[in-house]
């Protein structure tokens, strides 16, 4: 899948995420660049493999969502040294909740 | 734009560690211990980001609240002491950019570094793009016309010159008389003698349009033979007369050969060569005024129906066996070679006169009640 790389961020702008790999592994942590139901876009300066499993936490609209999972689906390196990740979310619940949240947080925006 | 950056550490050990890091990524770093040494020298030094070391006093949380009130936009990093991804997480909600773990070592600072410098402020983003641009388009553009008009003009000039040749003469007409009897030459004509209506036609030998008409209501033209400056003309009646090639074909001579009028004559520059169908013989005669007969020959094929000469060869017509034949004039009674001739494949064809210039062999002939005029190029 080919992404196309988003330049240069306005990095305070995006959400804080950790990112775990594994249970006994303490968390990373990075950004989220774009948010969907389906997919997440992250920014993280640590490097994750392609097809890794990562378990993401992060608040959305003052709420904490934890243990979001996603497969790594393709990984752009910026020159800087930072990665941009796209994140194919795989639970279908966690993904019905998370496009509840985004209707929410939407809402009236394009009414 | 300098590579200013700002860090606040407090401990000796740390700052010769991060002195070491930053001075390796090519930073010019000022150093700070806490935080209002960092603001007053804040302005001064116009950072473009600042890093703040867990430790130092006060805690980063106050840290970040109060730079970011001087300066929103500056990217502000916190360099943690361990992994804690909450307290990053914690950091960044407030404010950070990023923050970096323990231990602090150029490959850990880089990427923060490299990014906070590309993200400091407002991003604005300049157009990379090629600056002659439009002006490589320009001449792209140019250079595709000028290829069109170049191709354009090209190709017109080809097809002008290679449609626009004169068009060679037809190897077959149709002329405007029905009875053609006998052919000769002129310069760049075609004398052509009609027995029907007494006359010799001349044709341009490009387009086969009449140039001139000389009549000679006294004779009928049966065959005619080509010399120099004359022409024989054959007669009904078996006179031949030898006439000037101008307009009126003046008379010069006349005699009679033999009891009948001949099929066709030829002059080979030398010699009169006469031919009979009736009798197949070819005669071979002096061309004096009353045309002395040197010898006869058999003629070896069918029927003779035209007869023409050139210095080399003799060429005869043979209406039997539907193609031009070959001799020698020093042995005429052996054929040399003989082709077919595609105009016989009309069974009604009569080739009535035979005539030889410039390698091509040209034929008169009645067909169907008209007169056709042709010529093949010469028979190996």
């Amino acid at each position: 899948m080919k992404k196309e790389h988003i330049g240069n961020v306005r990095g305070n702008e995006y959400i804080p995420v950790s990112i775990r790999i594994s249970m006994e592994e303490a968390p990373y942590w990075g950004r989220i660049l774009a948010i969907s139901p389906d997919e997440l876009e992250l920014l993280s300066k640590f490097e994750f493999k392609k097809g890794r499993t990562l378990s993401v936490g992060f608040e959305l609209d003052k709420e904490k969502l934890e243990d979001i999972r996603g497969a790594v689906t393709a990984i752009l390196r910026e020159p800087s040294g930072y990665f941009q990740y796209f994140i194919k979310l795989s639970d279908h619940n966690q993904q019905k909740n998370l496009l509840n949240k985004l209707l929410n947080l939407t809402r009236g925006q394009y009414i | 734009m300098p590579n200013t950056v700002q860090i606040v550490v407090e401990p000796q050990k740390e700052r010769l560690i991060l002195e070491s890091v930053f001075k390796n990524l090519g930073a010019d770093a000022v150093f700070s211990r806490d935080l209002n040494d960092a603001l007053a020298v804040f302005e001064r030094t116009r950072p473009r980001a600042v890093f703040i070391t867990e430790g130092s006093e006060p805690p980063p949380e106050i840290q970040i609240r109060e730079l970011l009130r001087v300066a929103p936009f500056l990217p502000l990093i916190v360099l943690l002491k361990r992994r804690d991804s909450s307290r990053a997480v914690e950091y960044m909600k407030l404010g950070a950019f990023d923050c970096a773990q323990s231990p602090w070592t150029e490959e850990e600072i880089r990427p923060l570094y490299k990014k906070a410098l590309n993200i400091s402020g407002t991003t604005l983003r300049l157009d990379t793009g090629d600056p002659f641009r439009k002006w490589k388009i320009v001449l792209l553009l140019a250079g595709l016309a000028m290829t069109l008009i170049f191709g354009f003009i090209s190709g017109w000039l080809y097809s002008f010159k290679k449609y626009n040749k004169a068009a060679p003469p037809p190897s077959m007409t149709e002329l405007p008389y029905a009875h053609p009897s006998g052919l000769a030459f002129e310069k760049d004509r075609v004398l052509v003698s009609d027995w029907y209506t007494q006359a010799i036609y001349k044709h341009d030998i490009n387009d086969f349009k009449i140039a001139g008409i000389a009549s000679f209501p006294d004779s009928v033209p049966v065959g005619l033979a080509d010399g120099a400056d004359a022409v024989w003309l054959a007669a009904a009646d078996g006179e031949i007369e030898r006439r000037m090639k101008n307009d009126k074909f003046t008379l010069l001579s006349k005699t009679t050969p033999g009891p009948k009028p001949p099929t066709g004559a030829c002059y080979d520059g030398l010699y009169i060569w006469l031919v009979y169908a009736q009798d197949n013989l070819i005669s071979k005669r002096l061309a004096n005024d009353g045309l002395s007969e040197l010898r006869s020959f058999t003629y070896p094929g069918g029927t003779p129906a035209a007869i023409a000469c050139d210095p080399r060869f003799l060429w005869i017509a043979d209406e039997t066996q539907k193609s031009l034949v070959k001799l020698s004039p020093d042995d005429p009674e052996t054929i040399l070679s003989r082709t077919e001739i595609p105009q016989y494949a009309s069974k009604s064809l009569k080739v009535t006169g035979l005539g030889s210039k410039d390698g091509r062999i040209w034929f008169t002939a009645e067909d169907k009640g008209k007169g056709w005029l042709f010529n093949l190029p010469e028979p190996k």
